[in-house]
């Protein structure tokens, strides 16, 4: 199969372990969802050569990257991988020019043809007016970009980023993603996303990996880690129920189904979300001030021993939490007719 | 209101201003006395006096002589040191560290039974090659090199210590070879230490007397420092004393100012 192709044990000096098998086919992005500690840059820096790894092996297309039982290790400098590493690693002393060409003028002939390949990309992104910008001065956007144009720029058979967007504001953040999903739709090879923002991985990846103390705990779709959480991590990502739509003075159309949004700034297309702690179930057509109010059923249920996921269905389906107790007071069940709401307070909107 | 508070809050406290204006004064007071004996009519002849020209000539030789050779071996012990987890590390670390301790003249003694003419080397040596580097200007740089090369170790390791190997991973990632992540990534990013290593080992060694002096002797046009001329002329020839010592002050002075201006507080 091309693509990488990895199974892996890998150990930190501290003990700590971490134990992955991974598949990405070309032109795939996989995004490898976890907390701090999960082990997530572990995976990046074996990938990427820096660390080796101690049982299992690390295929890349036709070619072995690491394979302890054959005694093989191809070294960093020769892996044809792309990194944009947490907090970019720019180098510090070099213009963003320099910083493209870096990795370019390791491979090429000479330094001008380097250089003018790497202008070329800083013309593909958009960028080529930072070019003569020391990297230490340049903003947390302007380097993000940067970085993934060196990263880019020797033509990788693998791109990694790591936590590319986790150094930046939140305002930042939504234009940079955007780019980010063009960009990744250029780049033909594996594509991996390490991030711990589920709204990232959930808007950019093809398929994501959770990741939990050092193991893959679950992977899937966006929608199957969203809707069947196998663990109490996974459940606190899916947490956010996440839609995409047409908003308009506060109105937002989702396929024809609308949710009045508290957020009337934004319109065009957004992304709706909404917390399943933030979704109230009743056996009545409630009467009060929550502005979103439709009848629908229980689909599925599911105990987290002090919590209860409940999937609602048609004509939106979503995601609730609600207490073991409050189950049993509405008695429901999978069938059950239930009305939910929402308070347009809790329909979080942005650029999508 | 808010101005004179800010106003306030920039005076540095009385107490620290005070000492530190007696600290200012005691740096400055040796200079005074200095300037103050200067024989400001002869000194041109003073100066270009035989002694002192051979004097400053040898010691400028010397002492960048000890600076490249301990930017050649002293940056590689440094990287290893700071990178390399090896049996017997807090053992060469405390060996680099004694010359800073020992008394240089203990230093140069050293060095002599090691490797003078019937030292435990320097008597193979000499039998082998006729070489004999005692009391000869390669005696001068070995005594000089031995005495200011562990300021450039220290400040080196201390500066790849702080250097964020990610940046270094980085690099070879990109394809870099570990030469070219070292030249082109490392070596920059610890630049301003290097450089304040340099000086540091500089002035140490246009400074050296004790270990010269042992190791190399005092001979004038051959091995006589400028600390060492001063030294000499100290007992018999005062106002040539005080002349050397105004070269040293005015080279050390240029280049410390120099160096700092353009590179130190970048």
């Amino acid at each position: 199969m091309s693509g990488l192709v990895a199974k892996l044990v890998a150990s930190r000096p501290s003990g700590f372990e971490v134990e992955v098998e991974i598949a990405i086919p070309r032109g795939t992005t996989v995004a490898l969802l976890g907390p701090n500690g999960a082990g997530k840059s572990t995976l990046v820096e074996v990938l990427a050569g820096l660390m080796a790894i101690d049982k299992g092996n690390i295929q890349l297309g036709d070619v072995v990257l690491d394979s302890p039982s054959d005694d093989l290790f191809v070294q960093p400098a020769n892996r044809k991988v792309g990194v944009v590493f947490q907090d970019y690693l720019l180098f510090p002393h070099m213009t963003a020019l320099g910083n493209v060409s870096f990795g370019l003028a390791a491979k090429t002939e000479t330094k001008t043809s380097a250089s003018a390949m790497a202008k070329t990309w800083l013309e593909n992104l958009g960028i080529v007016d930072l070019a003569g910008k020391m990297a230490s001065e340049l903003s947390g956007g302007e380097a993000q970009r940067v970085a993934l144009a060196r990263a880019l720029a020797p033509n990788p058979d693998l791109l990694l980023l790591d936590e590319p967007m986790s150094a930046l504001d939140a305002t930042t953040r939504v234009a940079v993603r955007r780019e980010l999903a063009d960009a990744l739709e250029t780049f033909t090879g594996p594509r991996l996303l390490i991030t711990h923002d589920p709204t990232e991985a959930f808007l950019l990846a093809d398929e994501i990996y959770v990741m939990e103390d050092g193991l893959i705990s679950q992977r899937g779709s966006a929608e199957e880690i969203r809707l069947r959480p196998r663990t109490p991590y996974a459940a606190d990502l899916a947490g956010a129920n996440l839609f995409r739509g047409i908003a308009d003075s506060g109105l937002v159309n989702l396929g024809g189904h609308y949710l009045q949004a508290a957020n009337l700034s934004v319109s065009g297309d957004v992304l709706a979300t909404v917390h399943s702690r933030a979704i109230s179930v009743h056996r009545e057509c409630p009467e009060g001030s929550p502005r979103n109010v439709w009848e629908t059923e229980v689909v599925r249920i599911e105990n987290y021993g002090d919590r209860v996921r409940l999937q609602t269905g048609l004509p939106l389906t979503m995601t609730a939490e609600i207490t073991p107790r409050a189950v049993e007071a509405l008695d429901l069940a999978v069938g059950t007719r239930v009305w939910v709401s929402i308070k347009a307070t809790e329909v979080g909107l942005q650029e999508g | 209101m808010t101005e004179s508070r800010r106003r306030l809050r920039q005076r540095p406290p009385i107490g620290v201003l005070l000492l530190a204006m007696i600290a200012v004064v005691f740096f400055l007071l040796p200079l005074i006395g200095l300037l103050a004996r200067t024989p400001w009519s002869d000194l041109t002849s003073l100066l270009g006096s035989e002694v002192v020209v051979d004097a400053l000539a040898l010691s400028l030789v010397a002492s960048i002589a000890a600076v490249l050779l301990s930017a050649v071996l002293g940056v590689p012990l440094a990287w290893l040191l700071a990178r390399v987890q090896f049996v017997g590390r807090s053992f060469v670390r405390g060996l680099v560290l004694l010359p800073l301790v020992l008394p240089p003249i203990v230093g140069g003694a050293a060095l002599l039974f090691a490797l003078g003419r019937r030292g435990v080397i320097g008597e193979p040596l000499y039998e082998a090659t006729g070489l004999v580097l005692p009391f000869s200007i390669w005696g001068v740089i070995i005594a000089v090199t031995f005495v200011s090369m562990p300021f450039l170790v220290i400040t080196v390791e201390a500066a790849l210590r702080n250097v964020d190997t990610r940046y270094e991973g980085a690099a070879a990632s990109l394809g870099a070879s570990r030469w070219t992540v070292f030249r082109r990534v490392t070596l920059p990013m610890i630049g301003p230490s290097l450089l304040a290593g340099f000086v540091l080992t500089w002035a140490r060694a246009i400074g050296e007397f004790g270990a010269t002096v042992a190791f190399a002797g005092n001979l004038q046009g051959t091995t006589q420092t400028l600390p060492l001329a001063v030294f000499v002329s100290l007992e018999s020839d005062r106002d040539t004393a005080i002349a050397i010592s105004l070269v040293l002050v005015a080279v050390s002075l240029t280049v410390l100012i120099g160096l700092r201006d353009r590179w130190l507080t970048r």
